[in-house]
């Protein structure tokens, strides 16, 4: 479990923090989404969380450890996959593997078996003795999990992990992330990719301008997802918008309509179908929309889409 | 592995720290030699030179000629002319030293001239030697010879002689006994059994053409005088009289101040230039543009603290430090010790490698402190560079610049001080105080002062010399643990 109690973070005392009195928790067997434009303070945050900067001021716990105290420890529960490769790219990744494992303590053949275990589980154990500059984007993407995972952590940072993989490793790394979290991790995962957050998340943190601004349940998320509607009529006219301003705030983009703040309960959408078939439009699409997140994140935020 | 190995392997495996270390110990090692084999005085020829001989056989003269170089060892590739009568023949010399030439023999009552030259290329240029030898008409072979003035292979300073033998027909040498006796004044008249009665070397060789011999000298023996005796059979000695040898080594004493000063100007000069210079880039690479780049947070994940790695990887990066100064004093001890017979004394040594751990530990430090303040690689390479150049390379000219600058010069009362003050303000001028206090020479102007009157002492140079290996770490610890 993963807490983060006042934290605060300047980097220069000129300006503003880059995270703001945030208190935050991600339980065990949890996946808290971390949303937020460029410089909101994700990153900052998380790498808080792994050890990697100081809070200026607040506490960090992870299963109970503070982070700042007793950092070592801390870190053996933690593990962190960076958005970008941060790993020597000159070494080899066997090699980078044992050094890195040596600071488990792992000795002799259980470090080769945890090692191989780990690249097995990425799909790298062809390519362990390549130096890692020669690896591709994807392979770097999954040396870093295998690197992160090397101590079998209880706590998972993924900072923008998603970022730059195509959909196959997207999936990968979907996948990978929802089955930690059945093993009953603690994850925190932060991305852009608001639609994945949507998918794995439990909870899903919003922060802006350094500050936690909002903090979201499944439960409110598929009521955030069930207040937005996407609508496509094949004989589209201009009375569409009238009709529709009944049941919340129609939103035209393209041939797609997107009713925002439904004015009616989840049970009672039947009376827009209903309504719409006696307007004598043909209804080609009505389901709620998956940009649904994304529309209140940027309502939150105030920025425009 | 334990990630301190991986350190390392990983300091010591870096090109740029390969490098250093060849280009440190390699130097080091040239200008031992140079220092070293310059103070070796020595009256032998390094040049080829050629024995010869001759045996007479079914009316021909055989000439026998040995090309050998100033060890003895035989050398190809001589071209050697000999000239017999109006005959003249030349050829080069085989790969076991050898030309051999045939003549009409024209009968003489007289005592024959055989001329013989030979010319070699030494580095693309040709040179070469002439010589003679006369053939009696009453002796048909010229048999046992001796050429002095050999240099020993094993140690230069040490000479030795080359025993040359043509016999009847051709034939190699019987069994011949070499008797070397020390010699003095009161050994004079010299005759062959006062020799070989007071032999100190006895060497029995046979079945040669040329076979060169060198005493192996113990250090007591340097400055004696040897004459040899040499013995077919049991009493027939081959020469009338002993060969007088003379002095067998070229070694000339030196004291072990003289050898300290050619270490600390020789391979100081080295050393003080690769040492930071290895100090810092290793630091740069192995440390600070990891740092600066972002690779070091993929290690500080790990179950370990900011303390902890950087004291790891400055340990690893003093490794190839320490092992850089001890290899070069090691190696400069060795080549000191063949030419010049002496090794450096323990605590000279001690003091020595201790300067250059200190002065590369201390820019290491310096270079681990810079890397806490300034965050990107481009501005760390600068930075580093800039304290290389102003801290070690220019630091004895921008020292030197102030104290004119300010009227300092030796015999002002301040001057000394001064001179001190600047040496204790940067690593590189630390060298400078263990040489004070071993030469009690101060500054570029080699004034001579006693060191303890300004506080330089043993205790006080291994004083500063722990502080500046520690305090430049400490602040990049502290600042990493507080600050980042």
């Amino acid at each position: 479990m993963i807490v983060l109690e006042n934290v605060t973070k300047y980097y220069s005392k000129k300006d503003k923090p880059a995270v703001d009195n945030i208190d935050l928790t991600v339980n065990d067997g949890e996946i808290l989404g971390l949303v937020g434009l460029n410089g909101a303070g994700k990153t900052t945050a998380i790498r808080m969380v792994a050890g990697i900067i100081l809070p200026s001021s607040g506490r960090i716990t992870v299963d109970g450890v503070d982070v700042v105290e007793d950092k070592a420890s801390a870190s053996r529960l933690t593990g962190w996959v960076p958005e970008t490769p941060n790993v020597d790219l000159n070494a080899r990744a066997i090699s980078l593997m044992r050094y890195f494992a040596g600071f488990y303590g792992f000795k002799g053949d259980e470090t080769k078996r945890i090692i191989e275990e780990r690249l097995r589980s990425v799909g790298l154990t062809d390519y362990a003795k390549r130096k890692l500059k020669v690896y591709s984007q994807g392979m770097k993407k999954r040396f870093l999990l295998a690197e992160s995972l090397l101590g079998d952590p209880q706590n998972i940072l993924f900072d923008e992990t998603l970022n730059g993989l195509d959909p196959e490793g997207v999936k990968f790394v979907r996948d990978m992330i929802v089955k930690l979290k059945d093993d009953g991790r603690a994850i925190l995962l932060s991305s852009h990719i608001l639609s994945e957050i949507e998918n794995i998340a439990d909870r899903v943190a919003v922060i802006h301008r350094g500050k936690l601004i909002k903090l979201l349940s499944r439960e409110e998320m598929k009521k955030i997802r069930s207040e937005s509607l996407k609508i496509i009529v094949r004989n589209y006219d201009k009375n569409l918008l009238s009709l529709l301003e009944e049941f919340g705030e129609p939103d035209i983009s393209g041939n797609e309509l997107i009713l925002k703040r439904l004015k009616i309960p989840y049970g009672e959408y039947s009376r827009i179908v209903k309504a719409l078939v006696e307007g004598g439009y043909e209804l080609e699409t009505f389901c709620p929309t998956g940009e649904s997140l994304e529309s209140y994140f940027f309502s939150l935020v105030g920025v425009k889409k | 592995m334990r990630p301190v190995l991986y350190e390392i392997k990983r300091s010591f495996t870096s090109k740029f720290v390969i490098l250093m270390l060849v280009a440190i110990i390699g130097l080091s090692a040239l200008l031992s030699y140079e220092s070293s084999a310059s103070l070796t005085v020595s009256n032998v020829s390094s040049s080829t030179k050629v024995a010869a001989g001759y045996f007479l056989q079914g009316g021909e003269l055989h000439v026998v000629t040995y090309a050998y170089s100033s060890t003895g060892s035989a050398l190809s590739g001589v071209d050697v002319s000999v000239s017999y009568n109006s005959q003249s023949e030349s050829s080069f010399s085989d790969a076991q030293g050898f030309a051999n030439f045939t003549f009409i023999y024209q009968k003489s009552f007289q005592l024959q001239i055989v001329n013989y030259n030979y010319s070699y290329s030494s580095y693309g240029m040709m040179s070469g030697g002439a010589s003679a030898f006369s053939v009696s008409p009453e002796i048909s072979f010229s048999g046992f010879d001796v050429y002095q003035f050999l240099r020993s292979p094993a140690n230069s300073s040490d000479l030795g002689f080359l025993l040359f033998y043509v016999g009847k027909n051709g034939s190699l040498s019987p069994p011949i006994k070499v008797y070397v006796a020390k010699i003095s004044k009161n050994s004079f008249p010299l005759n062959n059994t006062m020799v070989k009665d007071n032999a100190t070397y006895i060497y029995s060789v046979s079945s040669f053409v040329a076979y060169p011999i060198f005493p192996k000298l113990t250090q007591k023996n340097y400055n004696k005088t040897f004459a040899a005796a040499f013995e077919i059979g049991n009493s027939s000695f081959t020469l009338n009289s002993p060969l007088f040898l003379g002095r067998l080594s070229t070694y000339q004493p030196i004291t072990q101040s003289e050898i300290q000063s050619i270490v600390l100007r020789e391979i100081g000069s080295i050393l003080n230039i690769f040492i930071p210079l290895l100090a810092i880039f290793a630091g740069y690479l192995t440390y600070g543009r990891d740092k600066t780049s972002g690779v070091l947070e993929s290690v500080l994940k790990r179950p370990v603290t900011k303390g902890e790695l950087i004291t790891s990887r400055f340990f690893a990066n003093s490794a190839s430090l320490v092992f850089a100064v001890t290899v070069s004093v090691a190696i400069s001890d060795i080549l000191i010790h063949y030419y010049l017979h002496s090794y450096l004394t323990s605590y000279f040594t001690l003091y020595f490698i201790w300067t250059y751990v200190v002065e590369g530990v201390a820019f290491l430090g310096l270079s681990y402190l810079i890397t806490h303040l300034v965050k990107s690689p481009g501005a760390l390479l600068g930075s580093s560079i800039t304290i290389f150049l102003v801290m070690s390379l220019f630091w004895s000219i921008i020292t030197f610049t102030i104290m004119l600058a300010v009227g300092m010069v030796p015999g002002n009362p301040s001057y000394a001080t001064l001179s001190i003050v600047f040496d204790i303000l940067s690593p590189s001028g630390f060298q400078n105080l263990v040489a004070f206090y071993f030469t009690h020479s101060l500054g570029l102007f080699s004034t001579t002062v006693n060191p303890s009157t300004y506080w330089i002492t043993g205790s006080t140079l291994i004083i500063i010399g722990a502080l500046w290996m520690a305090v430049p770490l400490f602040i990049a610890v502290y600042r990493a643990i507080r600050y980042d």
